[in-house]
């Protein structure tokens, strides 16, 4: 016997195909298919930590608000010296034993979230229906990233680079509930719901 | 009878009839109409009756300031009540009613009330509705307010949806008019991002009345295309702290059913950096006898109805006036065919009169109005005569325009707590000195005029691009208009005649009742405010506060700018319950929380209970039965063979780092250092009071690195309180915390076969009892996921709990039930999870309820001997140590048959004395007959055996019960060990 997939906590109610207002695209969304693994520097260790990460995964340690993004790999600022890592759960399988504890304390969270992609011409307009953050680019432009409350539930917002949308991630168990905000919010813009899959690898 | 639609002008779309009822009867209207412009279009003059007094009633005003003709549209579920006329767009099929008559607006019986209007002064339903005392709630009340009332709300549940959106812009301006258009515009050439809030339906403001400057005002708009954020129908309606504004935007209130997919209305939560208050002035009323009569309007809304909406309020009408402005009135009427009565202007001298006199219009200077005279609801003539005399002339006419002055509008700008002061130039209070981000402009300032509202207006979005550090662009251009010479006015209140002179209209409060109200100690405004109810209705007062401020001060022989106006509160207009509920109504009032094997629960007959944002199975019934039989038979296979449950929703927290240990020894009242690695301990968790305040376990995974368990209900609380500690007072220490309660499901086996279901599952463990003995914890493969296997039991029998991540949830828990058949494995839910628990005697929220320290539970015996921990020293206060305190027991009917009841209180055998203590939790036992329960005690471990009588006044019960031992199965807990 072998260990399946991870199943999604969305599977099954979050299908594929058009919602809301017929005939327009406002807003698109998708379910990410990606590992998560949060890291946090023991105390004085976030040098050795970014030079782990970098030595890893090719990226260091995002700045506060920040993120770093290479190839199939993003760490998003989650605390101080604190990063969540987004990538297909093969690159992260390594990770897990390889960063010393002395070094960092480096946690599997795969199993604890759900990401979202949050893309379209309205997508802002559709989130600024629960999220209280200015999300107009010239505030919050690609690489920032941003732990609020959308909807009443605890988000962490991700803008990346090259006008993609947003990339929200929020604790699994609250998923479908965000998942149907979103629905919700973006009807009148036209909504089309994306076959889940990896991020999109920044080209 | 007596308005009626003139053959030209207006901005109405006469090539489009729009049908609608008024009472049910059909009337026609044309596009670009309001309710209110049709009405008096199709010859409506009574609309509505008063609140008090039941007088008739027409319409005053042309916006939303309107204090008397308020409306019931729509029928059914979208009912909707005590809406202004004037802000009601006219769409085919729109059914609006009267409001606060019976049996019909003509003739409604309450309106006696007015005969006895001289003994009905303010205070007198409180004066004489006293005796007796009993009375008023029963009798009185309800009658009272069944006779004064506006519409009524509807029943059903709102079928349109609402929303709310937080919008951002370096400037928000309110108002569109020539100020707002202005100041918008030299922002947004600035570069600021600019949002432009209008309530109305079309931006404009004044100008729409204004004909000939109708193509600067399509200029003004045209450029602000595309880089302004344009907001028309949305009202400003309260101004908070940090530059936050409230504003609501009516998407669907204008046609017959919101758009599918879009919210009726949405509530924005504007942060701005820099505001730009241009909101325009009201014009008020003057307070003269029988100022309520239909025909009577302010004089601005006669120009607005005739320039905007192509509709005569009259045949011959008269005008009453203090200022020039409102001239302009029966000059616009007079060129559009309408016969002008009379112009009454108490002022001896002006340049508007002497014009108006050149243009053959009668003027008559010096004069005031001292009386209406109505026939059938309606003024068919008005009293007039020289100041100062007694002698009144009687003046045909069916309307009177009347204008008091022009009041700025201030609210938002108080609220923004900008001081108000007194201008002697216009009689009226405007915004003082201004400090901050909030600006107002134009005619909201007092600056009248609509190139000297527009130049205003450019300078304050000049003024806060500036402070935003924008550079400014060319200059906006601003309307060619003639600068006309004025006659100041001269400030008119009152006129000294007998009968109702009214200062608020929507509360049927007039001129005396302030005047009782000095009289009778109300002296400051805000208590003659309370007094009276004056500037209390959803109007707000706004066309007449400032008239009744004025009263009051002659009353106290004080100027008006010692007075003041009564407080300026959010909301400025009144907002609609939806929008302020938003979407979070319903079953998105809050979100919710699904375990990770939410569909396979709710596949197998779950009956969800939601605790807190969780929905969790109560009981596995597929008939839908939650009896205590299902609950019974699922304790029952685990009492006798095995069980599992879903305990996905504990908190679960990731302790690690070289300090650790260390930090556990001071948040836990027992000791985690000692805790051997692969092995777990129950923890205390104290506040500082100490007070019990959660409890879980501790695991050592290896000598760094900890997991916690909190309550489902604490999970959140426990986190926030390690982190509060860590961060600030013992920010030495190196310790992670990490919340992965997400990552990890977690199901608890349980019962005597416990270990021989697992043993088929799980591979990389020995689960022998040596190997693996009660409360070790291991890394395995559950049914080939690599997990963790932890040997703890809430049951009392024999337990582990494997956790696995959240994505294998499904297929390691049907795994375990496929392995537990031979043994008939059940799923059990929360009921039967807290039957097994009170038979254990182990307490949760029921009894760790913020009231109850460790020794009250019977855990003294666990918090460490030596060393710190948080609630160590507040918990050694005498006053928790004493042996009276309520304490846990056990408790058992006498009768098995009988029924306990939570929140049952424990009293003597007698029946008699004070209530010693509650019960805090009942079961049908599983294990045993009957009722068991737990209780807090007042001293109640040393009271094991005796009798009592626990008293249920909510059921009308009385029980007789056995103080016994808490731990009613298994006391030697021998079974968690085998």
């Amino acid at each position: 016997m072998s260990a399946p997939e991870p199943r999604s906590v969305l599977a099954g109610s979050f299908t594929p195909g058009p919602r809301g207002k017929p005939g327009v695209a406002g807003v698109t969304l998708m379910e990410l298919r990606t590992g998560l693994v949060e890291i946090a520097a023991r105390r004085g260790q976030e040098t050795a930590l970014d030079t782990e990460l970098q030595r890893h995964l090719g990226l260091g340690l995002p700045e506060p608000g920040h993120a770093f993004e290479a190839g199939d790999v993003a760490a998003l600022w989650m605390a101080p010296a604190t990063a969540m890592i987004l990538a297909p759960p093969a690159r992260l399988d390594p990770l897990l034993g390889a960063i010393a504890p002395a070094v960092a304390a480096v946690l599997d969270q795969s199993g604890g979230f759900a990401a979202l992609r949050i893309s379209g011409p309205m997508a802002s307009a559709a989130l600024a229906k629960g999220c209280r953050l200015d999300l107009d680019a010239r505030v919050f432009p690609g690489g920032r990233v941003a732990r609020s409350v959308i909807a009443q539930v605890p988000a962490i917002l991700y803008r990346p680079a090259g006008d993609v949308g947003f990339d929200v991630i929020v604790p699994a168990t609250f998923a479908r509930s965000f998942a149907e905000f979103l629905c919700n919010a973006a009807a009148e813009f036209g909504c089309t719901i994306l076959p889940a899959g990896p991020r999109p690898v920044v080209s | 009878m007596s308005g009626y639609r003139l053959a030209a002008g207006g901005r109405i779309d006469r090539g489009v009839t729009l049908p609608f009822t008024w009472d049910g009867r059909v009337c026609q209207g044309h596009g670009g109409d309001t309710l209110a412009s049709a009405l008096l279009a199709n010859g409506v003059r009574l609309v509505g009756r008063s609140f008090k007094y039941h007088r008739p009633r027409g319409i005053i005003t042309a916006g939303p300031e309107e204090p008397c003709a308020l409306v019931t549209l729509s029928v059914g579920a979208r009912r909707d009540a005590n809406t202004p006329a004037p802000i009601v767009e006219l769409f085919a099929g729109l059914q609006a009613e009267s409001q606060n008559r019976w049996p019909s607006l003509k003739f409604d019986v309450m309106a006696v009330n007015s005969l006895f209007a001289s003994i009905m002064p303010a205070g007198f339903y409180y004066k004489t509705f006293m005796w007796p005392p009993a009375f008023w709630e029963r009798v009185y009340e309800p009658m009272i307010r069944r006779a004064a009332g506006l519409g009524r709300a509807a029943q059903e549940p709102d079928p349109d949806h609402y929303e709310h959106e937080h919008s951002h812009c370096d400037v928000l301006v309110v108002g569109a008019g020539a100020a707002g258009l202005s100041a918008a515009r030299a922002a947004a050439d600035a570069g600021a991002r600019v949002i432009l809030v209008e309530q109305d339906y079309e931006l404009g403001g004044g100008l729409l009345v204004e004909p000939a400057l109708e193509a600067w005002r399509r200029a003004a708009i045209a450029a602000l295309d595309g880089r302004v954020r344009v907001l028309a129908r949305t009202t400003a309606v309260g101004a908070y702290d940090h530059g936050v504004f409230a504003a609501v935007e009516r998407i669907g209130d204008h046609l017959p059913k919101s758009e599918p997919h879009r919210a009726r209305q949405r509530l924005h939560v504007i942060r701005a950096r820099h505001a730009v208050l241009a909101t325009g002035a009201v014009e008020r009323l003057v307070a003269f006898p029988d100022n309520d009569r239909p025909g009577v309007m302010l004089a601005s809304a006669a120009r607005a109805y005739a320039n905007r909406w192509g509709v005569a309020v009259g045949k011959r009408v008269a005008l009453f006036t203090n200022n020039d402005e409102a001239y302009a009135t029966a000059t616009d009427l007079a060129a559009a065919g309408v016969e002008i009565a009379a112009i009454v202007d108490v002022r001896a001298e002006s340049q508007a009169a002497s014009l108006a006199l050149k243009a053959g219009l009668p003027v008559r200077l010096d004069h005031e109005v001292c009386g209406i005279s109505a026939a059938r609801g309606g003024v068919h003539g008005i009293h007039i005569r020289r100041i100062g005399t007694a002698k009144s002339e009687y003046v045909s006419a069916d309307a009177l325009c009347v204008s008091g002055g022009y009041s700025p509008q201030v609210q938002l700008a108080s609220q923004a707590r900008t001081p108000l002061a007194w201008s002697e130039a216009i009689a009226a209070f405007v915004p003082g000195v201004e400090a901050g981000p909030v600006r107002s402009a134009g005619a909201a300032r007092g600056i009248f005029g609509v190139r000297e509202a527009a130049a205003d207006g450019e300078a304050a979005g000049r003024a806060a691009a500036a402070a935003l550090g924008l550079k400014s662009a060319a200059p906006v251009p601003l309307p060619d208009t003639a600068v006309p010479t004025h006659t100041p006015l001269a400030p008119l209140w009152s006129v000294d005649a007998p009968g109702k002179a009214f200062v608020d209209l929507q509360n049927d409060v007039t001129a005396d009742d302030l005047r009782l109200a000095h009289r009778e100690g109300y002296s400051h405004i805000e208590h003659a405010k309370r007094y009276t109810t004056f500037a209390m209705a959803t109007d707000q007062g706004k066309i007449g506060s400032l008239v009744g401020s004025a009263v009051l001060a002659q009353a106290r022989g004080e100027p008006v700018a010692a007075v003041g106006l009564p407080r300026f509160r959010p909301y400025t207009t009144p907002v609609a319950w939806g929008a302020l509920a938003g979407a979070d109504v319903g079953a998105h009032f809050k979100p919710e929380r699904l375990l990770p094997l939410h569909d396979w629960h709710t596949r197998n007959g779950a009956v969800f209970v939601k605790i807190g944002l969780w929905l969790r199975p109560l009981v596995y019934s597929p008939s839908g039965d939650t009896g205590w039989e299902p609950v019974l038979a699922e304790a029952r296979a685990v009492r006798r063979s095995v069980g599992m449950t879903d305990v996905s929703s504990l908190g679960k927290i990731d302790v690690q780092g070289p300090d650790a240990a260390q930090f556990l020894d001071r948040i836990y009242a027992n000791t985690a250092s000692t805790i051997a690695v692969g092995k777990s301990r129950y923890g205390l968790m104290l506040r500082e009071d100490g007070m019990l305040f959660d409890d879980g376990t501790i695991a050592r995974l290896s000598p760094d690195h900890f997991l916690i368990t909190a309550t489902t209900q604490k999970s959140a609380d426990v986190l926030e309180h390690m982190e509060w500690h860590l961060q600030t007072v013992w920010s030495d220490l190196d310790v992670t915390l990490t919340n992965v309660a997400d990552h990890w499901a977690q199901f608890a086996v349980a019962g005597p076969n416990a270990r021989r279901v697992l043993e088929a599952v799980v591979t990389g463990l020995d689960l022998s009892n040596t190997a693996f003995p009660f409360m070790a914890l291991a890394e395995a493969r559950i049914a080939d996921v690599p997990g963790r296997v932890f040997r703890i039991s809430f049951s009392g029998e024999q337990a582990y709990e494997v956790a696995v991540p959240a994505g294998h949830a499904e297929h390691v828990w049907t795994a375990i039930l496929a392995a537990g058949k031979p043994h008939g494995i059940v799923p059990y839910g929360l009921d039967a999870l807290n039957v097994l628990r009170i038979e254990k005697g182990h307490v949760t929220g029921g009894e760790i309820n913020g009231q109850t320290t460790p020794h009250d539970l019977g855990l003294g015996g666990m918090l460490k001997k030596s060393g710190d921990f948080v609630g160590r020293t507040l918990g050694q206060r005498a006053g928790l140590l004493e042996s009276s305190r309520l304490q846990l027991v056990g408790l058992a009917p006498t009768d098995v048959t009988h029924r306990l009841r939570g929140g049952a209180h424990l009293v003597s055998l007698a029946g008699e004395g004070p209530s010693q203590g509650f019960v805090t939790a009942t079961c049908m036992a599983a294990e045993g007959k009957g009722w068991i329960g737990l209780a807090l005690l007042a001293g109640g471990r040393a009271r094991h055996g005796e009798r009592l009588i626990a008293a249920s006044p909510v059921y009308g019960e009385a029980v007789e019960v056995t103080v016994i031992t808490p731990h009613h199965v298994d006391r030697e807990n021998a079974r968690v060990r085998t």
